[in-house]
């Protein structure tokens, strides 16, 4: 917030400003802050992406590094560390004294075996962490990787949310990660708050880490993650100031206008860049009718994603182009895009043999409506229904009761079509390449679920994944934006209205462009 | 339970000399008549079961499409009741929404009755063990909470009309079990129940022939009650959002504009009126219907 003010203001000013907030606001320890969760199945970011994970988790567990402003690489676990002249070791110097929350010593075997099981595990593991060989560990404090190739997002795969940092004498007893009971019970971590209380049906509760390894941080006592599952709710408590910092708040476009004018809340799109969190409708392409690129084609036409951002929701968001988020560094709006037209697509589908048969439907299909992102999917799912139903194509809306349902059905590809989302994350390789390598084709949610593969594209996604010139690199994600929407993989709906609301209460907002999915330990309270 | 503190006059014919035998359900009727509340029920109930009909036939605006912008106030576009999150006509919503929410309600008081009925009317007649079995598991369901069962029902599998339909059935039947039971077990001791048993009708003549015609009155007040509750019940799971996404229902229409409560207070407004005039006028035929049907007082 002070951030940007800063950036939006005359230089002198800024100075006298600046010098004024530091004076009068001095960071405060103690108090409680109260956020929220709209309910999450595990606090082990290794082996679950996503908001409702990442949030907390990135509390619990350290990371070798954090983000800060402008995707600065900033020392955490790691006190500093050095890349080779042919970037192809990396090695880290671990802060001293740095402990877990039972009080055995972090060191470079737990290093070592947290990034063993992200690239085991993570949805996107492999993406990360793929081309790390070996991981030596010379001494107690330090950790050297072996890459076979250069890595140009590695560092910004190490900070907590990617790669939270488990103690390896809890975790390393045999059993499957994604299940063990340690990621929901009796959680240990590495980080800046330890679990106090954790009844994902009522709520989390994280109390500071004394013997956190950065001296006199973080600086609030507590964290509470109420489980408020109902964005009504959650609204209302907003406008009422008991809920202190939401980020991701699932509020709707209108709602934001709401709180804007409540006394002490403010609402921020600040802090979303390096998340991109963009929307789509997912098809699955193994079977037909969506395995035929002209059916496809003729939905993008019937689909109208500018009018779904202008008019549904009134213009807060941008309309999705493909699959980077304009926030991205690496966005390109250069690529096909099919012009609404419904004549164009009842013509496609003729063409293509699936004329209106004698039940009055060209075909049929289950759209799956998740139910983690209500506010975005469920007018999207409807708007999709009204609009196919103009040109003859009967959609029927399957919404899941719970993330666990929807997970089963998508991750075994048990499906038909179903609204979806996910964040690209600052660079594409961990974001964005899941979606479209054919080697990450997997029973994993949120990896190639949908069965695409295209061997240009894979050729493509390779050469950037290693590609270090800045340049060229764009110039490779730009082709990947084109193939995209050309093959059609997805089709793109708005993307994100994501929002933080947070009181005044708040000193030192998270503001990198990991936002709310950063450590809160410089985070105070007023007061 | 009844609405009305006037008791309806006896038949004014009953002075004359040598008066025509009036049928039972002509009766009924008369009594039925005179009850000025029950009638306006019945009037309101047709209106709407007529605009449910050929209301869709009538004012074609689909209620999937988008036809202004969203969230607009009544009264101001041509769309008169104004319109919902996705810009789609309310009025055409609440004209097509009442067909699936009365076929849900009625088709839910209909295994309200099947059941309760059934369990209640074997508990009755054979009594003993039967009834000891049977009352057990109707006590069983009428401590489960009806609405969490309900939920979890439709949760399972999944939020269809016919799951609905079932899951509301489920956690309705018991008072209407206990009810046709207490009936049973009153008429299957009368002196007409022995004597037809005397001249060797079996159980099933005298439970549905002989019984059950008598026990009716009662059961069809029950009956034209629990479709009422059924429309509640339906609005109640749509208000947690365990609505078909595929049929426009009343209830439904309520649970989908909720999250915009606060900007839009008409798209939850006019569904939640039609859905109270449905019920207040089934309420209201209802208690007509037991006023007219109840022998007692009949002869009052």
């Amino acid at each position: 917030m002070l951030d940007t003010l800063l950036k939006s203001l005359p230089v002198a000013l800024a100075a006298t400003l600046g010098a004024a907030s530091l004076a009068q606001a001095e960071p405060k320890a103690g108090g409680t802050l109260t956020a929220f969760t709209s309910g999450y199945r595990t606090l082990n970011a290794a082996v679950q992406s996503g908001a409702a994970t990442g949030a907390p988790a990135s509390q619990i567990f350290a990371g070798l590094v954090t983000v800060g402003a402008d995707y600065a690489i900033e020392p955490y676990l790691a006190e500093s560390w050095e890349v080779s002249e042919d970037q192809l070791t990396v090695t880290f110097d671990l802060v001293d004294g740095a402990t877990f929350h039972d009080g055995e010593p972090i060191t470079g075997e737990d290093v070592k075996f947290s990034m063993e099981v992200v690239k085991a595990n993570h949805p996107f593991g492999q993406n990360m962490f793929g081309h790390v060989t070996s991981i030596e560990t010379p001494e107690a404090d330090k950790v050297v990787l072996h890459l076979d190739q250069p890595v140009p997002g590695l560092l910004m795969s190490l900070q907590p949310l990617l790669m939270p940092v488990l103690p390896k004498h809890i975790y390393d007893d045999g059993q499957d990660m994604k299940t063990h009971p340690r990621n929901m019970e009796n959680v240990i971590g590495s980080g800046p708050f330890m679990v106090e209380e954790n009844d994902p049906t009522q709520r989390l509760t994280l109390v500071k880490y004394d013997d956190f390894f950065i001296e006199g941080r973080p600086y609030l006592d507590k964290i509470v993650y109420p489980l408020i599952k109902d964005p009504l709710t959650r609204v209302l408590m907003l406008e009422k100031g008991e809920i202190d910092y939401a980020p991701f708040a699932g509020v709707r476009p209108n709602d934001a206008t709401r709180l804007e004018k409540a006394d002490g809340v403010n609402v921020t799109t600040d802090g979303y860049g390096a998340i991109g969190y963009v929307h789509y409708l997912e098809l699955n392409l193994r079977e037909k009718p969506f395995s035929d690129h002209a059916v496809r084609e003729a939905l993008a036409h019937a689909i109208d994603t500018n009018f779904l951002s202008m008019v549904i929701f009134g213009g807060r968001t941008q309309p999705g182009t493909g699959p980077l988020h304009t926030g991205n560094p690496f966005y390109s709006a250069d690529v096909p895009m099919y012009e609404p037209d419904m004549e164009k697509a009842a013509a496609l589908l003729d063409e293509a043999g699936y004329p209106v048969g004698d039940d009055g439907a060209r075909f049929s299909f289950v759209l799956d409506v998740p139910s983690w992102a209500p506010a975005a999917h469920v007018p999207m799912a409807e708007y999709i229904q009204a609009q196919l139903a103009k040109l003859n194509i009967a959609v029927e809306l399957r919404k899941a009761p719970d993330f666990g349902t929807w997970v089963k059905r998508i991750a075994s590809w048990d499906y038909n079509a179903t609204m979806n989302g996910s964040f690209n994350y600052p660079d594409p390789t961990i974001g964005v390449h899941r979606h479209f390598d054919c080697e990450n084709i997997k029973n994993v949610i949120w990896s190639n679920t949908q069965g695409y593969c295209n061997e240009d594209m894979d050729k493509l996604l390779d050469a950037a994944a290693v590609e270090t010139d800045m340049d060229a690199r764009k110039a490779l994600y730009a082709d990947i934006q084109k193939i995209a929407q050309e093959d059609l993989v997805f089709i793109y709906m708005p993307q994100d209205f994501s929002a933080t609301v947070y009181s005044d209460r708040i000193g030192n907002a998270p503001a990198s462009p990991f936002g709310a999915l950063a450590p809160f330990t410089d985070v105070y309270l007023e007061e | 339970m009844s609405v009305t503190d006037t008791t309806p006059p006896v038949a004014a014919t009953a002075g004359k000399p040598l008066p025509k035998p009036v049928s039972p359900s002509r009766q009924v009727w008369q009594m039925f008549r005179q009850n000025h509340s029950a009638m306006i029920g019945l009037f309101i109930l047709f209106a709407i079961i007529v605009i449910s009909i050929f209301g869709p036939s009538l004012y074609t605006v689909s209620p999937r499409d988008m036809v202004w912008m969203p969230l607009t106030p009544p009264g101001q576009s041509e769309y008169l009741l104004g319109t919902d999150y996705l810009g789609r006509d309310l009025l055409a919503g609440l004209i097509n929404g009442g067909r699936v929410t009365i076929t849900i309600g009625f088709s839910a008081a209909v295994l309200t009755i099947l059941i309760g009925v059934t369990i209640g009317a074997l508990a009755g007649f054979f009594g003993g063990r039967v009834d000891n079995v049977l009352m057990r598991v109707t006590e069983f369901f009428q401590v489960l909470p009806n609405l969490l069962f309900a939920m979890v029902v439709v949760m399972l599998f999944s939020p269809s009309l016919i799951n609905i339909a079932i899951a509301i059935g489920i956690v309705s039947w018991t008072s209407t079990a206990r009810l046709t039971r207490a009936e049973f077990l009153k008429i299957r001791e009368m002196d007409y129940v022995k004597a037809e048993r005397s001249i060797g009708a079996g159980n099933a003549r005298l439970i549905w022939k002989v019984i059950l015609p008598n026990a009716a009155p009662p059961l069809i007040v029950v009956a034209a009650l629990s479709i009422g509750s059924a429309i509640l019940f339906e609005a109640g799971l749509s208000f947690l959002g365990l609505s078909d996404p595929n049929a426009m229902s009343w209830g439904r229409m309520i649970g989908d504009n909720r999250p915009y409560i606060l900007d839009s207070s008409w798209g939850v407004t006019f569904p939640g009126i039609a859905i109270f005039l449905t019920v207040l006028a089934i309420s209201l035929v209802g208690d007509g219907l037991n006023d007219a049907i109840n022998p007692k007082l009949r002869q009052r």
